[in-house]
This record gives structure tokens, C-alpha cells and sequence, in this order.
């Protein structure tokens, strides 16, 4: 079975399903990514205020909760000790009791000596005053805003290197109990200054966030590569196959082949079911080849059985053809004063073209030429008939037109209506060269003299021989000259047709033997026949082409 | 060679449009002669108008319709011929046996 060729003609996308999916799933992983960091983002921000509103509080509550009590005891240098060690358990970077105007408190000598009066001995070590430092830059405004408003004050600060600190400002109402060590005058005994610093808890907030956010990035990466992967294991690549597979089977030509229909999906689905498209096909193809195979079996055996038969004609109308041939003069006479030419051209094997030139008793000679309908076999049979009765009549006929008329009643009576001859028969006198004719339905014959340049056409008298048995012939006479020529011809001449059905014609034939006067007979002829080829433009001729010729000296 | 038919009066008239040449075209144009005979109708008048080239056969042909014709005293009748047949009609003599006009009109008028 030969295989086509040809591409399959399916269209090379250029966005295909990979590139968009894949853009897909990118823009989707982004999204993630993205939100996911939002959302990180945003609880950082409320963890790190969470845990400033909760020191607050805390420091707030210390305050209230812790220093205060202690203070109502007296205990002055209890709550020193106290704000040191809350510093140090609560992370702070500072953590200072200041007193209204802004100095630290119990670092001075006269407080501590007043308290440790108040307390009966020396608590309060000076040591501990001596160490301590005002590391908290005085903040006047702020100061003053607290001491007014008594409200506390929380600020956040940045740093020099970034850093972001919490300074609070808060205010140890001086209340109805405190009035006993620290009297009526003032409002607020003192201020509670504590600063931490959101950076670090930010940072460490801030590791353990990107910490998960880089953990879940990854695992929507991941996520989305296998998604990927998957969509593309699941439909991409079986669409794949399939289409490459059917591209082999197009163009190997071997529909015996089948896609990968093991998908249990609706790929796995288009797959079964372009298999059983590419079954039918195959079937199809089979059923055409064999159809094919036996045709052509049928036509090359008619093919032989005409070819034989033809053989068997071909032979038959070849020795057919041999047969009418002899019927054609081999030789024309040799008459003193008188020269002969002619060509017989069939347009089959065997033709319906007939001529002959032969000697008469009684000192002159008979020129005859004829053409029988049709051509082929049927009417070479014709003039067999003709040639026969031209051979048995032509010595006692008196006359062309007798001779004619006794052919004229056998044929009409003995061969089918439609069958019939054109013919022209001359009697040539040697001695005084006058021509007797009969001229029965044939183009009439030329005669011309170049050295004279004259010309004529012989006239008709008479029509189609054997077709109707009371038809009348009659005989003309011409008187030849020293110099003529006599051009005559078969039907076969005129007939032939250019390309627009137009008569080759006798017109033209004349206009042929007026230009060529100069020619000799033979040459004259082939000049006819080439310019009829150069007329029909090379075609095949339709009927058989005689031309014969008489010159005389 | 399709052949048209057509009625003027008792006058048949085959338009006979292409040529007479091959076997086929020459049955076909006998045929029609017989039909024509056979449906009773003894006037035939043949429009060469489109017809260029006919054969000897074509010819024989001709012969034979209008032996048919003469059997039942009928009459055959011919047109339109360009100048090449009408040469030829002229030089196997047919005119004289089957008439030829050069308008359909006269032809008609002519039965």
C-alpha cells in the first residue's frame, strides 16, 4: 500500500497550554507568596504592638501593683533595689525613678540621708549612690508635659543606628497615703522613666516570621511545581503523544498503528476514540486498496482482451493493406512525350484513394483517379469493385462517360445507397494530345502552363458515382499543349481544416502551383504536402491525399 | 453532433449543429432521417448553418436519406450551406438532387 506524504497541517500555536499554565501557576505561587508575606507582615506589626501595649502595662501595673506599696512602707531603698532587679528581669534598657524635676531619685545625698534617718539606720547605701548615673537625657518638654497633665507619656523613639526604642514617662501620683513622707505641695512625688527597645523584640519577632514565610514560600513553590508537573504528566504530555503519534501515522502511512489511549481520563478518552477513527480509516484504506487492486486486475485484463483483438484487426487490415496496394499501378508507362508523377498518401493503412495511368488500343492512354467514400477497410472494398470494372470495361468503353456509366450501374445496383466514388477520367490522344474526360462529382483537376502562365480548372460533368443509377455522365474535351501540365487530385487535398475549421481549399492549392512554376513534380507535391501539415498545424490528415501528374513536352 | 428538431407546418427542420464526421455523428444524422419518417412526416429540411466539415461518408449519408425520402414520395431540402459544402454540393452535383436555398424562409416556402 503506498503511504501519502503530506504534513499534517495542524497549527503550531505559539501560546500553548505549558507557557500558560505555567504562567498560571507562577502568578498564582506569587500570589501566595505575596499574601503570605502580607499577612506576616501585618501580624508582626501586631505582635511587636501587642508586646509594647503589654510592657506598658506591665510597667504601668509595677507602678501601681509594686513600687507604690513598698513606698507606703517607707521602704525607700527596698524599691531602689526593686527597680534594679524588675530592670533586669523585664529586659529593660532603663528603668529610673526620677523625681519631679528631673534628677534621678535616692542618688543624692540629702534624700538618702533623709531616708535613712526615717528608716533608723543607713539602708541606703552611698555607694549605690555614687554608681548610679542620669543615663536618661533630660527630656525638658516632655517632662514638663507629664508634670502638668500628670498623664504619662509614651514615645516611640528611633535610634542613631535604626533601632527603635519605647521611652514612657510615668507619673507617681503623690496620693492622700504618700502626703505623710512626701507632703500636700506637689502633685506628682515622682516619674517613672523606663525605656525598651522594640527593635530586638521586632528582630527576634522578625526571624522567627521570615523563618516560616521562607518555610512556606518553599512549600507553595514546591506546591506549584508540582502542580505544574502534574498538569503536565496528566494532560500535556499525553496530548502530546498523542499528536506526534498521529504525525507518524500521517506521514509513515500506517494506519496500523494506535495512540496511547491508557489516560483514565477524558484524554484517555479522546485517545480510544481517535483509535477507533484511525481503525475505520484503516479499513477504508484496505477496502480502497483492494477495490484498486481488483480494477486494475479488471482493466488490465479488458486492457488484454482489446489488445488481442486489436492484434487480430490490426494483422487483417495490414494484409488488407498489402492486398490494395497491388491494386496501385508499381510503375507508371513510359509514353514517348509524356512524363508522370503521382503520391498516394493513406490516411490509414489501407485507403479509398484510387488512380491509374495505362496504355488504350488505339494509340492513346487513360489517366484515372478516384476517391471511394469513407476510408479504411470499407473503402478500399469500393475500389477494388472500381478497379475491377475499370480493367474489364476501360478497352470497349468508347468514351470516359461510357466507362463511367457502366461503373455507375454495377455500383448503384450492387453496393449499399450511402456508398459511392468521385472520380476523373481523361483519354489522352499521344499524337494530337487532345483529352476526352468525364468529371463525376471529383474537385476538378488543374491544368497550367508556367512558361505561359496559364491556368484552368477542367468543368464538372458528372456527380457521385454509384449513387443514383440514373444519374448522367458526359464527356468534355480539352485540347492539351506542348508545355502543359496536368495537376489532378483526391477530395483528401482540400479538405484538410486550420484551427478555426476553415477549408484548406482549392483556392490555395492553385495559389501552391502558381508559386512554384519553376518546380518539378515531385517537388511540387512535397511543397503541397508541407504547406497542408503547416495548415493543419501538424494534425493527423482525415482522409487519404492522392496527386498525379502529367506533363507534357 | 447534437441534432435539433423542429416543425413549420408539415416541414420538419434538423438544425444540425456541429459536424459530420465520426461514426457516431453519421448514425446519429441517419437515425434522425428515419425517426423523422417513421413519425409520418415526408418533409425534411436540413440547416447546415452550423455545420463545417462533413466527409465522403457524410456525403453517402445524404444519399441514402434522400433514397428514404424518394421511397415515400417525400421531399429533402437543404440550407444555410457556407461556402466550402455549397462548393461541394456544387461539384459532386448533389444540388441537383437535393435543392439548395440560402434562407430558411425560401426553403419553406419552396415545399
Amino acid at each position: 500500500m503506498p503511504s501519502e506524504q503530506f504534513e499534517a497541517e495542524y497549527p503550531r500555536w505559539t501560546s500553548s497550554l505549558k507557557v500558560q499554565v505555567s504562567l498560571l501557576v507562577l502568578l498564582i505561587s506569587l500570589a501566595g507568596i505575596g499574601s503570605l508575606y502580607g499577612v506576616f507582615t501585618v501580624t508582626e506589626r501586631k505582635l511587636v504592638s501587642d508586646f509594647e501595649n503589654e510592657e506598658v502595662t506591665l510597667i504601668e501595673n509595677f507602678v501601681n501593683s509594686t513600687l507604690t506599696p513598698i513606698m507606703l512602707t517607707g521602704q525607700a531603698t527596698l524599691m531602689a533595689s526593686i527597680v534594679e532587679s524588675y530592670k533586669e528581669l523585664s529586659n529593660l534598657e532603663e528603668l529610673k525613678i526620677l523625681r519631679a524635676n528631673g534628677e534621678e531619685a535616692f542618688t543624692d545625698e540629702s534624700t538618702i540621708t533623709e531616708v535613712n534617718q526615717y528608716l533608723g539606720w543607713e539602708k541606703f547605701s552611698r555607694e549605690f549612690a555614687k554608681e548610679t548615673k542620669q543615663i536618661i537625657p533630660a527630656d525638658d518638654e516632655t517632662l514638663r508635659k507629664v508634670n502638668q497633665t500628670s498623664e504619662k507619656s509614651i514615645i516611640k523613639v528611633k535610634n542613631i543606628d535604626g533601632s527603635y526604642n519605647i521611652r514612657m514617662m510615668i507619673p507617681i501620683v503623690n496620693e492622700e497615703s504618700c502626703h505623710i513622707c512626701h507632703g500636700e505641695s506637689s502633685k506628682i512625688r515622682g516619674i517613672l522613666t523606663a525605656s525598651f527597645s522594640l527593635t530586638k523584640i521586632g528582630e527576634n519577632v522578625n526571624k522567627n516570621i521570615y523563618g516560616v514565610t521562607q518555610f512556606a514560600a518553599i512549600a507553595i513553590l514546591l506546591l506549584s511545581l508540582s502542580m505544574f508537573f502534574l498538569f503536565k504528566g496528566i494532560v500535556l504530555n499525553p496530548i502530546s503523544d498523542i499528536v506526534r503519534q498521529i504525525n507518524s501515522i500521517i506521514k509513515g502511512g500506517k494506519y496500523d498503528i494506535r495512540v496511547n489511549a491508557k489516560s483514565k481520563n477524558e484524554i484517555g478518552n479522546l485517545a480510544s476514540v481517535l483509535n477507533s477513527f484511525i481503525g475505520a480509516v484503516e479499513k477504508y484504506r484496505h477496502e480502497q486498496a483492494t477495490e484498486k487492486d481488483r480494477l486494475e486486475a479488471a482493466v488490465r485484463e479488458k486492457t488484454k482482451e482489446i489488445r488481442d483483438k486489436n492484434r487480430i484487426i490490426e494483422e487483417d487490415l495490414k494484409m488488407a493493406g498489402r492486398v490494395q496496394k497491388r491494386l496501385l499501378p508499381e510503375r507508371l508507362p513510359q509514353i514517348h512525350g509524356y512524363k508522370f508523377e503521382a503520391k498516394y498518401i493513406p490516411s490509414m493503412h489501407i485507403g479509398g484513394d484510387f488512380y491509374d495511368v495505362f496504355r488504350l488500343k488505339n494509340g492513346s492512354f487513360g489517366i484515372f483517379i478516384a476517391d471511394a467514400t469513407g476510408h479504411g477497410s470499407s473503402a478500399a472494398l469500393l475500389v477494388t469493385i472500381v478497379k475491377t470494372l475499370l480493367v474489364a470495361s476501360a478497352e470497349e468503353a468508347n468514351s470516359p462517360s461510357a466507362l463511367v456509366k457502366t461503373i455507375n450501374k454495377y455500383m448503384a445496383t450492387i453496393t449499399p445507397d450511402d456508398a459511392n466514388v468521385t472520380l476523373f477520367y481523361g483519354i489522352i490522344e499521344v499524337e494530337t494530345k487532345k483529352m476526352t474526360y468525364c468529371l463525376a462529382g471529383h474537385p476538378p483537376p488543374i491544368i497550367f502552363n508556367p512558361e505561359e502562365n496559364r491556368l484552368i480548372k477542367l468543368d464538372i460533368n458528372g456527380g457521385l458515382v454509384g449513387a443514383f443509377e440514373e444519374s448522367l455522365f458526359e464527356d468534355y474535351e480539352f485540347e492539351l499543349k506542348s508545355g502543359d501540365k496536368l495537376f489532378a487530385y483526391t477530395d483528401g487535398l482540400v479538405e484538410p481544416l486550420d484551427l478555426e475549421n476553415r477549408y484548406f481549399g482549392i483556392n490555395r492549392v492553385i495559389s501552391i502551383i502558381q508559386e512554384n512554376y519553376g518546380a518539378s513534380d515531385e517537388n511540387l507535391m512535397a511543397k503541397m504536402m508541407d504547406a497542408v501539415y503547416k495548415y493543419t498545424g501538424g494534425a493527423d490528415l482525415e482522409d487519404d491525399v492522392t496527386m498525379l501528374m502529367v506533363d507534357l513536352d | 453532433m447534437e441534432i435539433g428538431k423542429r416543425k413549420n407546418g408539415d416541414v420538419s427542420i434538423l438544425d444540425l449543429n456541429g459536424n459530420i464526421k465520426t461514426a457516431e455523428e453519421l448514425e446519429i444524422f441517419t437515425t434522425s432521417i428515419s425517426d423523422i419518417l417513421a413519425e409520418g412526416c415526408t418533409k425534411i429540411l436540413l440547416n447546415f448553418s452550423k455545420v463545417n466539415f462533413i466527409t465522403s461518408s457524410g456525403l453517402g449519408r445524404l444519399v441514402l436519406a434522400l433514397k428514404k425520402v424518394e421511397e415515400v414520395s417525400g421531399a429533402l431540402k437543404v440550407t444555410n450551406l457556407v461556402n466550402e459544402l455549397d462548393e461541394l454540393f456544387t461539384y459532386t452535383r448533389l444540388k441537383e438532387k437535393i435543392p439548395v436555398y440560402k434562407s430558411e424562409e425560401e426553403a419553406l416556402s419552396k415545399f
